[in-house]
């Protein structure tokens, strides 16, 4: 009696991990790009990063972000070291995060091509203050190619980036991020 | 009256030259590993073990400096203008170019084959758990070291 109340209980957690398993499709990139602009049209100020890392789950709809802050390019040294010394304090705040939702992922026919707009939630961590953020974007399917991009507004000062007197003509108070990112399914 | 001349030639001597040096540093363009030689050389592989050994001491040194490592293509992303290269036991580098330097060295980038890169190092991320925890029961922990403006190392 005690071994087959033994077996059943076995043969329940394996089922719920076989299921939990089963209920997960994973799709996820290390060079996703991302872009900001933060000029008001006095002077170029903006900036790429090409290594932002991505993963979001087709089935629940849980999505993430990681950028690294150093990896952002410009077209300037003086406007690059500013970002990490002054306003993103890249030595002290390393990496910008984001983790949410996509809310209506079920819209998304992954086995189906064309684009599909989406509503993504979620909290957004940057300069070391969380905040949340909802916004759209869209999943683009073509064969097995995923690609998921979204277009945002942020204010500089809900994340405590405060803009010097000295560059307030041509530092925006709200800075432009667009994000593209070109997924593959994880294999299990 | 020759004194005064000589003090508003001073000054103007002094004011060209000061906007010579903030004209130049205010556009002065990013270094990039396509301009300059790797302060060091290692392998995928070498370099993920120096950086599991003493994270912090690998940050201290190579921080910003041009490096260069050789290992396995993994990916190649025309679209973003990108290499992976495998560096064993769950660990990659990724390798980022400007799209002319890219496109310059696309046709010799070849899944699979070795390739050796040199570019800015800017850190050591990846999957991990600390910070994709909620998806970790099935997202492989990979480590990621990352260069950006890349090129290949001749």
């Amino acid at each position: 009696m005690k071994k087959m109340k033994k077996l059943l209980f076995l043969s329940i957690a394996i089922l719920s991990i076989t299921t939990a398993i089963a209920q997960k499709k994973l799709y996820s990139t290390t060079t996703g790009t991302t872009t900001f602009d933060a000029g008001t049209g006095v002077e170029n100020i903006s900036a790429t990063n090409k290594s932002t890392t991505s993963v979001f789950d087709a089935v629940s709809g849980q999505m993430q972000f990681k950028i690294m802050n150093k990896g952002f390019e410009f077209w300037s040294q003086l406007m690059q070291d500013h970002f990490n010394e002054n306003y993103m304090e890249s030595e002290k705040y390393p990496k910008t995060m984001f983790s949410g939702n996509i809310t209506d992922i079920k819209k998304v026919n992954f086995s189906k091509d064309g684009t599909y707009p989406v509503t993504v939630k979620g909290t957004l961590d940057m300069h070391g203050v969380k905040k949340e953020i909802q916004t759209t974007g869209s999943f683009k399917i073509n064969g097995d190619q995923v690609i998921g991009t979204s277009s945002f507004i942020v204010a500089l000062a809900d994340y405590n980036i405060e803009i010097p007197g000295v560059v307030k003509e041509k530092l925006a108070k709200t800075v432009k991020i667009n994000v593209t990112c070109n997924y593959s399914l994880l294999k299990q | 009256m020759k004194n005064w001349k000589k003090i508003a030639w001073s000054i103007f001597a002094i004011g060209l030259v000061s906007a010579a040096v903030i004209l130049y540093f205010a556009t002065k363009k990013p270094a990039t590993a396509e301009d300059s030689e790797p302060v060091a050389k290692f392998s995928t592989t070498e370099f993920i073990e120096k950086l599991n050994a003493n994270q912090a001491a690998v940050t201290a040194t190579y921080m910003d400096k041009n490096i260069a490592v050789t290992g396995n293509v993994m990916e190649v992303n025309k679209n973003q203008c990108s290499l992976v290269l495998d560096a064993g036991n769950n660990a990659i580098i990724t390798c980022t170019f400007d799209s002319a330097v890219f496109a310059k060295h696309a046709a010799t980038f070849e899944k699979g084959k070795p390739a050796s890169i040199k570019g800015i190092y800017f850190g050591c991320d990846g999957f991990e758990k600390n910070d994709f925890n909620d998806m970790m029961d099935l997202l492989p922990q990979q480590k990621s070291a990352m260069m950006k403006t890349c090129s290949v190392n001749k």
